[in-house]
């Protein structure tokens, strides 16, 4: 067969006239053919020419009507016969637009929420190569690396660019004084010249190298101002009523979705030359999780060959019996968002992230939903239209494009309110969420890109199947309203119970997360946490601790008074030792240390197991240990476990005394080994008061607490406070969670109104002849309504093992968790609530229907 | 009114036209143009030509029936007009006239 080249033959056909195609196409195939038999190439080469040449104004197809002849005028009637049906149904209009917009804008500020959470320290120009070293095992790891690790990096590893510390300093350590006055600047570092070279910051004024010196120290724009009103060249600031700084700069205030949000930067050769003690180094000396090393890889270099070559770099620097306990590894920037230990204290997990993510589809699914189901349960109406149309020769596909043409209409109009709602609910995601947006974001290229392909896929999802459907009518059967909805009323019953489904799995996870931060909150700790004031100890000279305890306890409201290196619970100053003991044979655990005085235990009121509870000396020899601790060394009966040989750091130490195990970390950690013991150094106190006189106990303990360290900076908290702080991030899901389940399942209830509302006229005759024949108005509402909620039952049977397991799956890291058993009330609770919910917004339009005078529906046949 | 004028590759098309009375369409056209002129021809100066001269009134057109070795395409017949036939005359009686007035010239 002679088959004449396709593509100059489409060609022909897309330019070409169609009055002339015929003549045209046909003399040039029958030329091909004839030609074909002598040389079939030339032939078809012959064809193509031939084609160009008839590329010329006269066989050229008129412009207007390039792609669909005579479709322009189409088009104004779908976009008028749209117009004329949404003002028509008015109710339904609203009804499909408000869950819509609803939907979209759910969809929108998640999307707004996660880009904001993935644009964390993006903006660097080095972003993809710039990588922090962490000291141990992915999973198990520390930020910090010890300070001789970045020297080591810097002469023995080609590959990287820049190396440079970066060290925030602790709160209790970021006072700064400047004109003899006190203040606290949270983000205070000690910092290398090189991490400029690194991070990207503004340099207003100053130069980076300035921070190779010694006590010179470059601030922010926004410190410059506050202190020195924008003139801070120059001037002084003083650290923690010890060494003075010169200023030698200013930076930009490093933008919100900065992982290094600094505001004060101290040079780094300051802590070398006063030679702090932590500066060890030693890579197996111990290091702080705030003192971190940062490096940039040169362009081309494999990471993965960088994690081998850190492990013989410890075979070479480290003790051969050492070598076990010492490994590091490298985390790109982008992801150190994600992992606590990030300067700016603010991770969000990346499941949290993809969660939201799939929040987000799901609610636009519910809405697309609504959509669907109220155009297919209203397709009967168009059933005439649609028979019209196509007796007058319209194609399906021509049909198809009209209804989806009226979904994009709605769906535009919904998108433009999701917008114009976004843009004036943005601004309290900060309170509601605390998640900085600002309305910039919703005007950026991604952003309106989303919004794009929102539009076309919301058109898509929800306008195809109604489409497919009106489009499918049979014109005969159309016309005579003979269209059976079998069928599409299977589908509208499965879609219901799709979205009550998702609302109800929505619902039970939102409880049990609640529940499961109510929980962190109010879990026993094992030690008494009410009642409890904490305030830092600048130094813990025994003559200062012991004059402010004493003018303390001199006054009725204060109970009783304890200096310790940190409470209890704490994340700042714990402290990890290497745990060994004899039946370890060899190998190293790790303990908790707690440096405590004699009244700690009985403050917080930590019981004793065996033993004895007072410390003889300050040498940290004798220990105090609690019963996890007791276990890990292979003891079963804590009494037996006193006058153990232990030793942590370098420390050979006995056993004292064993207390009952109480909670020293988040309550997501389980428990841990802990090390009681004295040594003298002190940075926490805490005061038990008296409740009923809060505000005379807290100024007795500031005039003392300033009186014995004059000149340092005094600030408290109430203990139970500061562990609540711990739980930011759950309550931050709880809140998310509560707002977006509240929204799906309203979405949920507009999509059943709406429906309830067609089935109410539908069946209205039916309605008034049951009520002539004397049914009740209960009985109606029933009949009406029964079939709805049996869907709603049968979405929540199904929706609680998905709810269930995926609970599960949250709950699986957890130490201290919730028991799903035991909140299985919370599953019926949500079915009862959802129930209920539906029960409402059915019985608005039922009761109306079954109240209504029977002449009315049935006067006119 | 289109300006009566003649092009030469017209000129010929519409001779081949009314040549080949009733049974005039593109590739006969063509193939009769080629025999007569012994060089090759693109079909599409053919087809430019006939739609100029069906725009001037000098031929007219129908449509044959299908068949099969033309993909499904139908046939377009040419067939010359009562204008064209007068135009044809007015050209060939010019040149006759011109020719006639030539002197006998000897060439060697």
């Amino acid at each position: 067969m002679k088959v004449p080249p396709k593509y100059p033959l489409q060609f022909l056909r897309w330019f070409c006239r169609e009055d002339y195609l015929d003549e045209i196409e046909g003399d040039l195939m029958e030329v091909f053919i004839k030609q074909s038999e002598s040389s079939p190439r030339k032939a078809k080469w012959n064809f193509g020419w031939s084609v160009i040449k008839y590329f010329r104004p006269e066989f050229l197809k008129p412009f207007k009507k390039t792609f669909h002849p005579e479709s322009s005028d189409m088009y104004k009637n779908y976009f008028k016969v749209a117009l004329r049906n949404l003002t028509r149904h008015h109710t339904f209009s609203i009804i499909n637009i408000a869950g819509l917009s609803l939907g979209i804008t759910c969809a929108l500020f998640i999307f707004l929420i996660v880009n904001y959470e993935l644009s964390y320290d993006r903006y660097h120009v080095k972003a993809d190569r710039i990588y922090r070293v962490n000291n141990g095992e992915p999973g198990n790891a520390d930020t910090g690396t010890p300070h001789g690790l970045a020297e080591i990096l810097r002469s023995e590893f080609p590959e990287m660019e820049d190396v440079g510390i970066i060290f925030k300093l602790n709160p209790e350590q970021s006072n700064i004084e400047i004109n003899q006055e006190l203040f606290r600047e949270n983000n205070t570092y000690f910092v290398q010249p090189q991490i400029f070279k690194l991070l990207d910051f503004t340099w207003l004024q100053g130069k980076p190298e300035s921070l190779t010196e010694p006590h010179h120290a470059v601030v922010a724009q926004s410190i410059a101002d506050k202190y020195f009103r924008g003139d801070a060249i120059g001037k002084t600031l003083k650290l923690n009523n010890g060494s003075d700084f010169t200023i030698t700069g200013i930076l930009a205030d490093p933008p919100v979705n900065s992982d290094f949000p600094v505001r004060i930067v101290l040079s780094y050769a300051t802590l070398e030359k006063l030679n702090q003690s932590h500066l060890n180094n030693r890579l197996d000396a111990g290091s702080n999780s705030y003192s971190q090393t940062l490096f940039s890889l040169r362009a081309g270099i494999d990471p993965q060959t960088i994690d081998t070559k850190l492990r013989k770099m410890v075979e070479r620097h480290v003790a051969k019996d050492r070598q076990q306990f010492v490994s590091f590894f490298i985390q790109p920037i982008s992801d150190i968002h994600f992992n606590v230990g990030n300067f700016n204290q603010r991770t969000i997990a990346k499941e949290t992230i993809s969660t939201l993510q799939l929040i987000g589809l799901f609610i636009l699914v519910i809405a697309c939903i609504n959509f669907i189901n109220l155009a297919s349960a209203q397709a009967i109406r168009r059933a005439k239209e649609v028979g019209v149309r196509k007796t007058l020769g319209g194609s399906r596909n021509s049909l198809v494009f009209q209804f989806l043409c009226e979904t994009f209409l709605i769906t535009l109009t919904a998108l433009l309110l999701a917008f114009g709602v976004t843009s004036q609910v943005i601004t309290f995601s900060e309170s509601l969420f605390s998640i900085p947006l600002s309305n910039d974001a919703l005007f950026r290229m991604d952003t309106l890109l989303f919004m794009g392909a929102t539009l076309i896929l919301v058109t898509l999802l929800a306008g195809f199947y109604p489409a497919f459907v009106l489009s499918g009518f049979l014109p005969a059967h159309a016309m005579k309203g003979a269209v059976s909805g079998i069928k599409s009323l299977f589908v509208r019953k499965s879609l219901i119970t799709f979205q009550f489904l998702i609302s109800q799995v929505l619902i039970v996870c939102t409880i049990l997360v609640i529940r499961q931060t109510n929980y962190f909150l109010s879990a026993p700790l094992g030690f008494n946490k009410e009642a409890v004031i904490t305030f830092d100890l600048p130094n813990s000279k025994a003559t200062h601790l012991s004059t402010l305890r004493n003018s303390l306890l001199t006054h009725s409201e204060i109970e009783n008074v304890s200096f310790s290196l940190n409470t209890p619970s704490a994340t700042i100053n714990t402290w990890w030792a290497n745990l060994r003991h004899e039946s370890f044979s060899g190998d190293e655990r790790s303990a908790e240390v707690k440096y405590i005085d004699s009244t700690y235990l009985s403050m917080f009121e930590i019981q004793r197991v065996a033993g004895t509870t007072v410390l003889p000396d300050l040498t940290g020899k004798s220990i105090i240990v609690n019963e996890a601790l007791v276990k890990e060394i292979g003891i079963m009966d804590p009494e037996q476990a006193i006058g153990e040989k232990v030793s942590y750091w370098n420390t050979d130490a006995i056993i004292i005394g064993v207390v009952k195990d109480f909670q020293t970390v988040t309550l997501q950690e389980g428990i841990h080994p802990v090390i009681l013991t004295s040594t003298g150094y002190y940075a926490k106190g805490s005061v038990k008061i008296d409740m009923t006189r809060v505000t005379e106990a807290l100024s007795i303990i500031e005039k003392h607490w300033k009186e014995t360290f004059t000149g340092n900076y005094f600030t408290w908290a109430f203990l139970d406070d500061q562990l609540a702080t711990f739980y930011h991030e759950e309550k931050k899901i709880a809140s998310l969670l509560i707002t977006f389940a509240s929204i799906a399942i309203c979405i949920g209830c507009i999509g059943l109104f709406g429906l309830i509302a067609f089935v109410a006229t539908q069946r209205a005759k039916e309605v008034s002849i049951r009520k002539i024949l004397g049914a009740t108005v209960a009985h109606l509402t029933a009949i009406l309504s029964g079939n709805f909620i049996k869907l709603v039952l049968i979405a929540g049977m199904i929706a609680w093992p998905i709810a269930y397991y995926i609970m599960e799956s949250w709950l699986q890291g957890i130490a201290n968790r919730i028991e799903l058993l035991d909140n299985a009330w919370v599953f019926v609770l949500s079915l009862l609530v959802t129930v209920a919910l539906a029960i409402i917004t059915l019985s608005t339009q039922t009761i109306k229907a079954a109240l209504e005078n029977p002449v009315k529906n049935l006067r006119s046949e | 009114m289109t300006q009566q004028s003649l092009g030469e590759f017209e000129e010929l098309v519409l001779l081949m036209v009314a040549a080949q009375h009733d049974e005039a369409y593109g590739v006969t056209i063509l193939e009769g143009l080629e025999e007569k002129l012994k060089k090759k021809v693109n079909i599409s100066a053919v087809h430019v030509a006939l739609k100029r001269m069906e725009d001037k009134g000098f031929v007219k057109s129908r449509f044959g029936g299908i068949t099969e070795d033309r993909g499904g395409r139908r046939k377009k017949f040419y067939v010359i007009t009562a204008l064209g036939k007068k135009m044809l005359d007015a050209q060939y009686d010019l040149r006759n006239s011109i020719y006639k007035q030539i002197p006998k010239i000897s060439f060697g």
